[in-house]
């Protein structure tokens, strides 16, 4: 069966106005995203992640290489196999949540009744059910965010393709998405996400890629990648201040080496989110 | 994409579009079309976009060529008259008005603006000349659109009977009257053709009109003068 | 697809403000069009009337079938909404027809608008006009009038998607689109200038000529030419469809 999603040897030049110069944003780059699984793609501004998406949903075409998706090349079919969020979505001011849902749902192929059902449904998922009648114009940069992944899974699509889905949402919004991916994750979804967030890619992603310049500067899955060899991290947890004193002996006793102490902290986005809710 | 594809593929449509039209290209309307093609080009594209606004902002022209004439401004005078008779060719009072504007009264201005010692009857005379020539122009554009307009054939010969170009006018009047059974032209016609010693075609229009005139018509009178007149002159051209 | 796209760029179009003051301007130009006839030295009191129609769907039309079509195309880049949409089941040429027509629908809204009012307004004229008048008014013949107009109309709107697939900018867009249409008004005149070179005649050949579609007074004022109405439907269509076709295979080959 083939992959969801397979980049093969993927180039692209882009002319730069000044006569015969090209730039090239991509250069060779290959990977591929298996069957339920989420795939980070990482790397700095100018790196090729746009471009690589661009083409992925058809709006680019490369220069050399192919991308496939479900074995095949695009097509208007293939399609309704994608979900795209795209990064800082923009939609037309003068729809609601709902109609605008309901548009690109249509436009995905659903019939007219399926596709209301199908963006009620969608529009429950991503926290917007109270607010589907209410023009884009009136909804703040969060809750685009939120109708912007409503349309992309409206359609009840095999892949996501989503960039930047955490821009733009405060920290309880940003956990909030984080909960939906991993949800839709578990519905058998193979997703995409671009990110500059690494905090993010962490939690979520099972393998990432990096680009670096246009090139894959490292693919592969997350704990490896991480892995510092020869070194081990160890968390311990404790009521009594002696025992912070025994284990350092101890530590001390068979010669290893005590590197920092400090009070147990947790991350501001945590207590953000205690605070907010 | 480079600029060379864009620019064939732009070429090949519109040669496409061009041929599959062609069987569908039919003017409609040559009258109104006349008028696009012969304005100006700067007048042509306001014809064509402004569409029937086009009569509005003549008015408009007219009403400030009126302003012109008043403070005896020949040259913004005459802009005006024809900006207003390209924006709407088919309104013959522009062309006319507009050609004895230009023909009898700009030559009374010209003269006013030489040295008094110079103000004489050949000048006037010279500046007359000159602007009926100007006028006939005018008038000769406006007949190309308006081929049979009687307004405009009659303001024609009244300009060349006042610089005595006496067969052209008799020309211009033998068509005016084939255009309307009025008295006007015909008479004029007949006493042209008597001046340029074409008597017969003069006795002939002025007897068809005396047996047309009704029996109170208070013009036969003048037109039996007319043909005793005619045929006296006739006789002295025999001798 | 191509219905969906349309009925959405409809409702954004009749949103657009300059649009809507331009036909508000151009309707009520129209409907008062008997007040201006105190302005009138001479001309056929209901053809005055008649022509402020005429200038509203030319001028007016054409001022909002290139500034609506061209504005949408630019915001649709500029927004990045372009690319969402071309993430769905949607082809180049879907999102170009799809687009055409509806700033076609919203002209067609238009032009039906211009039409009630002339037509109101030369009821009222000949109302005033004194008993026994023979005025004649074809009230058939000034709704083939509007027709063709708006055919014109959107092959103007057709150029301006071509010209909108090839171009960046809005300002660009709208320029280059002003300049076709007066290639397309001033036709005869800039084939005449080229003399009877060969270049003349392939440009005669070639480019738009709203000649063709120039038909206001026959129309109103006289029996509708049934035969004269379908050539100008034709000549159009071929247009139309052929800058359309033009602007999917160029949008199908933009990077965006």
């Amino acid at each position: 069966m083939a992959v969801p999603i397979e980049v093969k040897n993927l180039t692209k030049y882009y002319g730069i106005g000044k006569r015969g110069m090209l730039m090239k944003a991509l250069d060779g780059v290959s990977f591929c995203l298996n069957q339920n699984e989420i795939l980070g793609l990482l790397g700095a501004n100018g790196a090729g992640k746009s471009t690589t998406i661009k083409i992925l949903v058809g709006a680019v075409k490369p220069s050399i290489g192919h991308a496939l998706i479900c074995g095949q090349k695009l097509s208007k079919q293939l399609k309704r196999k994608i979900g795209y969020l795209p990064e800082s979505p923009y939609f037309y001011k003068f729809l609601t949540g709902f109609e605008l849902v309901n548009f690109y749902a249509r436009l995905s192929g659903m019939k007219a009744k399926d596709a209301r059902d199908a963006t009620e449904k969608a529009l429950e998922i991503v926290g917007l059910a109270d607010a589907a009648d209410r023009e884009l114009a009136l909804y703040s940069k969060g809750m685009v965010q939120r109708a912007g992944l409503a349309q992309a899974i409206v359609h009840d699509p095999q892949i996501l393709i989503l960039d930047e889905p955490a821009s733009g949402l405060d920290p309880a919004g940003t956990a909030d998405m984080a909960d939906i991916i991993l949800r839709l994750k578990s519905r058998g979804k193979s997703i995409l996400i671009c990110s500059h967030s690494s905090e993010e890619v962490q939690r979520l992603c099972d393998r990432v890629v990096i680009l670096s310049k246009g090139k894959i500067a490292a693919c592969g899955k997350l704990d490896e990648l991480l892995k510092k060899s020869g070194q081990t991290d160890m968390r311990f947890e404790t009521d009594a201040a002696d025992d912070i004193a025994r284990i350092e002996s101890a530590a001390c006793a068979i010669g290893v080496k005590t590197i920092s102490k400090q009070p147990a902290k947790m991350p501001l986005s945590e207590f953000f989110r205690r605070l907010v809710k | 994409m480079n600029m060379a594809t864009r620019v064939l593929a732009v070429i090949a449509a519109l040669s496409i579009a061009g041929a599959l039209s062609a069987p569908f290209k039919r003017i409609s309307d040559p009258a109104e079309l006349r008028e696009i093609a012969s304005a100006p080009v700067g007048g042509a594209s306001m014809l064509a976009i402004l569409g029937g606004y086009k009569s509005v902002i003549a008015d408009f022209i007219w009403i400030r060529a009126y302003c012109a004439w008043e403070k005896k401004d020949s040259a913004e005078c005459s802009a005006s008259i024809d900006l207003a008779c390209s924006l709407d060719p088919q309104m013959a009072t522009f062309w006319t008005q507009g050609a004895r504007m230009i023909a009898q009264d700009m030559p009374h201005w010209f003269l006013a603006r030489l040295p008094k010692a110079e103000r004489d009857e050949a000048s006037l005379k010279l500046f007359r000349r000159k602007q009926a020539l100007v006028a006939i122009a005018l008038l000769d554009r406006g007949l190309k659109l308006n081929p049979d307009n009687l307004q405009m054939l009659i303001a024609k010969g009244q300009i060349l009977i006042s610089v005595e170009k006496f067969a052209e006018a008799e020309k211009v009047f033998a068509k005016a009257k084939t255009l309307s059974d009025e008295f006007y032209s015909r008479r004029i016609y007949a006493s042209l053709a008597a001046k340029n010693g074409k008597f017969d075609a003069a006795l002939k229009e002025l007897e068809k009109m005396l047996s047309e005139a009704e029996a109170d018509n208070p013009v036969r009178a003048a037109l039996t003068d007319e043909i005793q007149r005619v045929n006296s002159l006739k006789k002295l051209s025999e001798k | 697809m191509i219905w969906l796209i349309a009925a959405n760029t409809f409702r954004e179009t009749i949103r657009q403000r300059f649009a809507l003051l331009a036909a508000i301007v151009a309707l009520a130009l129209t409907a008062a069009s008997k007040y201006f006839l105190r302005l009138d030295l001479g001309h056929d009191q209901l053809k005055f009337v008649f022509d402020f129609a005429s200038g509203a769907m030319n001028f007016f039309g054409i001022v909002i079938a290139i500034s609506a079509s061209c504005s949408i195309l630019a915001a649709e880049s500029e927004n990045k909404t372009v690319i969402t949409l071309l993430s769905k089941s949607v082809n180049a040429a879907d999102f170009a027809f799809g687009k055409a027509l509806g700033v076609c629908m919203a002209l067609a809204i238009f032009a039906l608008a211009i039409f009630a009012a002339a037509c109101a307004s030369l009821i009222i004229s000949k109302a005033d006009m004194p008993d026994g008048n023979p005025a004649y008014v074809n009230y058939a013949g000034v709704f083939a009038y509007c027709f063709v107009q708006w055919l014109k109309l959107c092959m103007c709107v057709a150029m301006s998607v071509a010209v909108c697939s090839l171009s960046r900018s809005f300002l660009f867009a709208v320029s280059v689109s002003f300049l076709c249409i007066f290639c397309a008004v001033l036709s005869e005149a800039l084939t005449g200038m080229g003399g009877s070179s060969w270049a003349a005649k392939i440009t005669s050949y070639a480019l738009p000529d709203f000649r063709y579609l120039e038909s206001s007074r026959i129309m109103a004022f006289a029996p509708i030419d049934f035969k004269m109405l379908l050539n100008m439907g034709a000549y159009s269509a071929v247009y139309i469809v052929c800058a359309l076709a033009l602007a999917a295979w160029f949008y199908s080959r933009r990077d965006f």
